[in-house]
């Protein structure tokens, strides 16, 4: 891929797909300090990693491994807090639609599932996150590199985990 | 109140989110300083130790029946050189990248952080020993080849001098590097604790 390729490519999957990476930082960062460090973080990363992507995979499952990959590596770096002012913030491209009372409790409840989601273990974070995106369990099995089996049982238990979280969440703010 | 998954995936995916122009060349200005540091601090270690290797071949040479002592040290430094430019050139496919599936991305990246504890680890065999070597042992050869043609006193008080100097030099190098190695092995430790773990959760072997 030339560069001139390259910079097209990216800017056009940026265009596309920057809610997946939108995703994927939520789910892993808290704080729009973190957030904005962790996003600018993947956004080198699908840069650099660029070269390597070959046309036989689909480019959400490759940005998604990029991502995911980024992710957890950033979730056990130190080296954290590298934000760069002249590089987007999360704010930049984090919409959330309230223009109806539809649109406002879909957020809340997204808000909630994020808070969920942060509190479980970042291999469950990961896979939570391609599930709810729509992922077949062999899409996932692909993304995770682990057996379409593993995907099944982990995920049965996660979805339990992850209801009743968000119903006691949604409980606790009924009775409010 | 009871929430089906169906709904919160719904939910999850009414997300939006505005498209985004970046810049390549603003993500990369960060990263290229960054390369261009270690780039540039490669090149000044290795011009040193090729200079100092060269200056110290060519002065051996110049006379190589009186001086072939210091060919020892030549042979420490090249000996540490050619072990770095080795462990990487092995080490080369191992890097992890970040488009691989998370499980294989996690074992490149626990293979990875156990050699860099090994290689801190292991500093006093292959670096520090061998230069320490290479430099204790030319003046002693040199001391003995010229026993006898000179005082005993003149030529041994400062060989001695030379030799606690170099001595204390090492130790004491090598105990601020194993210090300041002390708190990498640490963190290399946690990471990979932490990547073993994730790993473990990966293939669900925490059953």
């Amino acid at each position: 891929m030339g560069i001139a390729n390259h910079e097209l490519q990216f800017r056009q999957w940026l265009g596309e797909h920057t809610g997946l990476l939108v995703k994927v930082v939520r789910s892993f960062a808290e704080g729009p300090a973190d957030q904005d460090d962790l996003f600018q973080e993947v956004l080198l990363q699908v840069w650099l990693s660029m070269p390597n992507f070959r046309d036989d995979s689909k480019p959400t499952t490759w940005l998604y491994r990029v991502a995911l990959n980024t992710a957890l590596a950033w979730k056990r770096s130190e080296k954290k807090r590298r934000h760069r002012q002249s590089l987007p913030s999360i704010s930049d491209v984090a919409a959330p639609d309230v223009s109806s009372a539809e649109a406002e409790r879909n957020d809340r409840l997204v808000n909630q599932l994020y808070a969920a989601i942060r509190a479980l273990e970042p291999a469950k974070r990961a896979l939570v996150v391609l599930f709810m995106d729509g992922f077949t369990y062999r899409e996932i099995a692909e993304v995770m590199g682990i057996s379409e089996s593993n995907v099944g049982v982990s995920l049965n238990r996660i979805k339990k985990e992850l209801a009743t979280a968000v119903k006691e969440d949604e409980d606790e703010h009924l009775s409010r | 109140m009871n929430i089906s998954l169906d709904r919160l995936q719904q939910a999850w995916q009414s997300q939006c989110s505005k498209p985004l122009d970046v810049n390549p060349d603003q993500l990369l200005n960060g990263i290229r300083l960054e390369r261009r540091m270690y780039f540039w601090t490669d090149v000044s270690i290795s011009t040193l130790i090729l200079g100092a290797g060269f200056y110290t071949l060519w002065s051996a040479f110049q006379d190589i029946q009186q001086d072939w002592p210091w060919l020892i040290y030549v042979a420490s430094v090249a000996w540490v050189a050619g072990f770095l430019l080795f462990d990487r050139w092995r080490r080369r496919g191992d890097a992890a990248h970040y488009d691989e599936p998370l499980l294989a991305h996690v074992e490149g990246a626990i293979k990875q952080l156990e050699h860099q504890k090994w290689l801190s680890g292991n500093t006093l065999w292959w670096y520090v020993l061998p230069i320490a070597v290479g430099c204790m042992i030319p003046p002693v050869l040199l001391f003995a080849r010229d026993y006898g043609k000179r005082p005993l006193f003149d030529s041994l008080i400062p060989l001695l001098l030379i030799e606690v100097a170099l001595a204390a030099t090492f130790v004491l190098g090598f105990l601020v590097m194993k210090y300041q190695r002390r708190s990498g092995i640490e963190k290399r430790n946690r990471e990979i604790q932490e990547l073993r773990a994730l790993r473990e959760t990966l293939l669900n072997t925490d059953e």
